[in-house]
């Protein structure tokens, strides 16, 4: 983890002092600009960098044109930009392998040749901030044409590594706002969440990861009551691990003056499925929704494309998280939650009956939701048949 | 998923409550936090953080992923040895810890038994330490507060260290190393620079570096260690033998090294061990020697110079003197089913090693010629009784060694 090394300190500690030290805010972004990409350069290294940097310029060109074709094409570059480091070699194994394994070997060979060891560093990251920027651009949106500004839109260090996923129109204001003036509120809001990040990351989640990992193999054998304790420990490890990450993201900005989006919102208080969209990964779930199901035509062509719309979007929403069946599973496990969510109510008979129970008693829709979603997440962390296999256990079948 | 509901990216941000404390106050008490941590982590290091161990059993030691620093190392020796006394700091491997012999009955008791009240015997020998790692650093940190110091550690024959020790110790010369305890050793700058400059792991290293520089300053290593041996461990692993007792202050874990004299002689010596230690055993000389003109063994001169090399980096000249090499022996159990060829080709290489280690101004001792398969609990380690015949057959060397270096005038 970027976040826990002591070249993140330093490199923090001092770009944070020279920065609050230059008199003027064009500086402090020149200097920002120049330590974000030493920051890139860092952990990304050469092969990691180029295809941002190429895919960075691509963006900016095309959203300083303003003309919807290159727009378009420079969406569609960063798609496959992102399809090709993250997904060429799943892709060929579902796609290729059963038609001919020969030509996947062959193409697979092919893909690891040109591919770095490693997908560039944050390339979902990168690919979805670029497509927002050219969506909202083809669609009217102002240009960053300040080439500074766009570069550290474009890798800004603290949302570099596990994000949040950045809307350019509130990180250009909060950028120009907050690096005006050093304030105390903003040190003081900072360290508060990188302290608090720090201790759900380490204190808590590092430690959670360790009793899961050695109860993970007993899981059969641990009594009914053991196997739910053992649920809510990955429940709460991936929470406040992920949520760890982003408030130190957070509080590192804020030492700049930067407001980030938030990323949770006490996700395991959500009453339903779509309130628990609303809390969970904020910036990833919105990004989702404005610019894959939306487009998609969202819940504007009845229930059975709504419904499709929403396995789509989640189905891709699994597969961000990584190139495995089992995160396009637990995708779609949510978006037939969401489904589910959707449409209940109009079940005839005992749809408005459901739908009445949940109002008059809200800890059952949240109980329902946080089990739901609790047992989401063995799919998610383990391979389907095992998650199945866990699942079946807990209810003591 | 709802377009009806649309999230705004700063929804939460722009809920924002009341602080607790006023940005300056806590801005405050962060720095004020801070730099009380930094000097509870120098205080610390002024206390004995293990009164009752004699040695760095597993449980404080990265055998349970438990580091200890120089500050907590120099204070187990100076709680341990007066000024008046003369310091006999032993390193080395597990042989030298005295595995296989419990905390009560470990070969350093006897050895301080053996040398008398003259002397305070520190054990910080490491499981699968080098003569260069742990207690190195810190006798050679304590150079000018215990100048009457003798350092001992072991090796195999013509077995020799790197002068920056052994990866799994190295966190020990880097914490060493960046607070500025050790004395400029040109061999050893250059080692550890190119350590540093390996493309292969530039960054990691790096990493290392500067995670030891900030600490050099900030002593947060030594604030954790205090926390993690006295209150509570702060971060599970699976090396703890019981998870349910993952996070117990390590303080509160017992030295329960194997007591050798209590294990049957079949569990130690099964078969399939006896088959590996035979091999083992077979080749203990393997390297570099072959027969000569006069059906002698001799050394290839590579391999000589490689070995003399070796020895001549591995510690400042200033320290060889003091320096004492012991140099191990298997257990007779193995070495008597060798050929007799074998076992002479055994013997050249000990007595290569000494004369080696002679020439560089160390002082050596081989050890186990006259020991019996019943010193050994394995093929290398010692019972009890090899434990004290071992003080035994050191203790003479060490009070020579300590004459000639002046000390007991």
């Amino acid at each position: 983890m970027i976040f826990t090394t002591y070249w993140f300190f330093a490199f923090t500690a001092l770009t944070l002092a020279v920065y609050w030290l230059l008199p003027v805010a064009t500086l402090r972004w020149w200097f920002l600009a120049a330590a974000c990409t030493v920051f890139h350069g860092h952990f990304a290294g050469p092969a990691g960098m180029a295809p941002i940097v190429v895919l960075m310029a691509i963006t900016y060109i095309a959203g300083f044109s303003q003309k919807k074709w290159a727009c378009l094409a420079a969406m569609i570059l960063c798609g496959l930009t992102l399809c090709f480091y993250k997904y060429a070699l799943f892709f060929i194994g579902i796609a290729i392998e059963p038609l001919s394994s020969g030509l996947a070997a062959q193409l697979s060979d092919a893909a690891k040749k040109i591919m770095p060891g490693a997908p560039p560093l944050g390339i979902s990251f990168f690919a979805f901030e670029f497509v927002h920027y050219l969506f909202e651009v083809r669609r009217g949106g102002e240009p960053i044409r300040h080439p500074v500004k766009f570069l550290l839109f474009s890798i800004f260090f603290p949302s570099l590594v596990a994000g949040p996923i950045k809307r350019y129109p509130q990180f250009l204001a909060a950028l120009e706002t907050g690096s005006r003036q050093i304030l105390a509120s903003n040190f003081a809001d900072g360290l508060r969440r990188i302290a608090i990040g720090f201790a759900k990351k380490v204190a808590i989640a590092d430690n959670l990861t360790f009793l899961i990992d050695h109860q993970q193999p007993q899981f059969a054998t641990l009594g009914l009551f053991d196997r739910w304790v053992f649920l809510a420990m990955l429940a709460f490890r991936i929470l406040l691990d992920f949520s760890g990450y982003s408030d130190i993201a957070i509080g590192v900005a804020k030492l700049f003056g930067v407001d980030l989006p938030e990323n949770f919102n006490w996700p395991y208080l959500a009453r339903n499925i779509q309130d628990f969209w609303q809390r969970w990964h904020i910036s990833l779930s919105s990004w989702i929704r404005d610019y894959i199901y939306i487009p998609l035509g969202g819940s504007r062509h009845g229930p059975v494309r709504r419904v499709t719309n929403g396995l789509i979007a989640f189905g891709l929403c699994g597969l961000w998280h990584g190139p495995a069946w089992n995160f396009v599973i637990w995708g779609l496990y949510h978006g037939v939650g969401l489904a589910l969510c959707a449409t209940y109510d109009k079940i005839p008979g005992v749809g408005p009956a459901i739908s009445g129970l949940f109002k008059k008693e809200p800890t059952i829709g949240f109980v329902l939701t946080q089990i739901f979603v609790w047992i989401g997440w063995l799919v998610f962390f383990y391979p389907v048949a095992e998650a199945l296999k866990m699942a079946r256990l807990l209810f003591g079948l | 998923m709802s377009e009806s509901t649309p999230q705004p990216a700063n929804s939460v941000a722009g809920t924002a409550a009341r602080p607790f404390f006023r940005p300056w106050t806590l801005l405050a008490g962060f720095l004020l936090g801070l730099g009380l941590m930094c000097w509870a982590g120098r205080t610390v290091t002024q206390r004995d953080l293990h009164p009752k161990d004699v040695r760095f059993h597993p449980m404080i030691a990265p055998d349970s992923q438990y580091e200890p620093t120089m500050g907590e190392m120099r204070a187990f020796v100076r709680a341990r040895c007066r000024p008046d006394q003369i310091l006999v700091i032993v390193g080395g491997n597990s042989i030298l810890l005295g595995v296989g012999q419990p905390a009560d009955r470990v070969w350093t008791r006897r050895l301080q038994e053996v040398l008398g009240e003259r002397y305070a015997v520190v054990n910080l020998a490491f499981r699968g330490s080098s003569p260069t790692d742990g207690g190195a650093f810190v006798a050679e940190s304590l150079r000018d507060e215990f100048p009457r110091q003798i350092y001992i550690a072991n090796v195999a024959a013509l077995q020799a260290a790197d002068s920056i020790g052994i990866e799994s110790y190295r966190f020990i010369l880097f914490d060493a190393y960046y607070k500025g305890l050790l004395l400029p050793w040109a061999p050893r700058d250059q080692q550890l620079k190119d350590y540093l400059a390996d493309p292969a792991y530039k960054a990691a290293r790096f990493e290392r570096r500067l995670g030891a520089q900030a600490d050099a300053v900030l002593h947060f290593r030594d604030f954790w260690n205090w926390w993690s041996a006295t209150k509570f461990f702060t971060f599970a692993t699976p090396y703890q033998p019981d998870p349910n007792l993952a996070y117990r202050a390590r303080a509160k874990f017992k030295d329960e090294e194997t007591d050798y004299d209590t294990l049957p002689f079949d569990q130690r010596f099964s078969p399939s061990v006896i088959a590996n230690d035979t091999l083992i055993t077979r080749a203990y000389s393997a390297n570099g020697y072959s027969k000569n003109a006069q059906d002698q063994w001799q050394l290839a001169d590579a391999s000589r110079e490689q070995f003399l090399r070796y020895a001549a980096n591995a510690f400042p000249d200033q320290l060889k003197p003091r320096t004492l090499i012991l140099i191990s022996r298997n257990s007779p159990y193995y070495t008597r089913q060798l050929e007799k060829d074998l076992q002479n080709r055994d013997e050249t290489a000990i007595k290569d090693t000494i004369a080696g280690f002679e020439k560089f101004g160390y002082a050596a001792l081989s050890y186990g010629q006259d020991f019996s398969p019943e010193d050994f609990g394995d093929r290398t380690h010692l019972t009890t009784a090899g434990g004290a015949k071992l003080a035994e057959t050191t203790a003479p060397k060490i009070q020579a060694l300590a004459t000639q270096l002046g000390y007991l005038k």
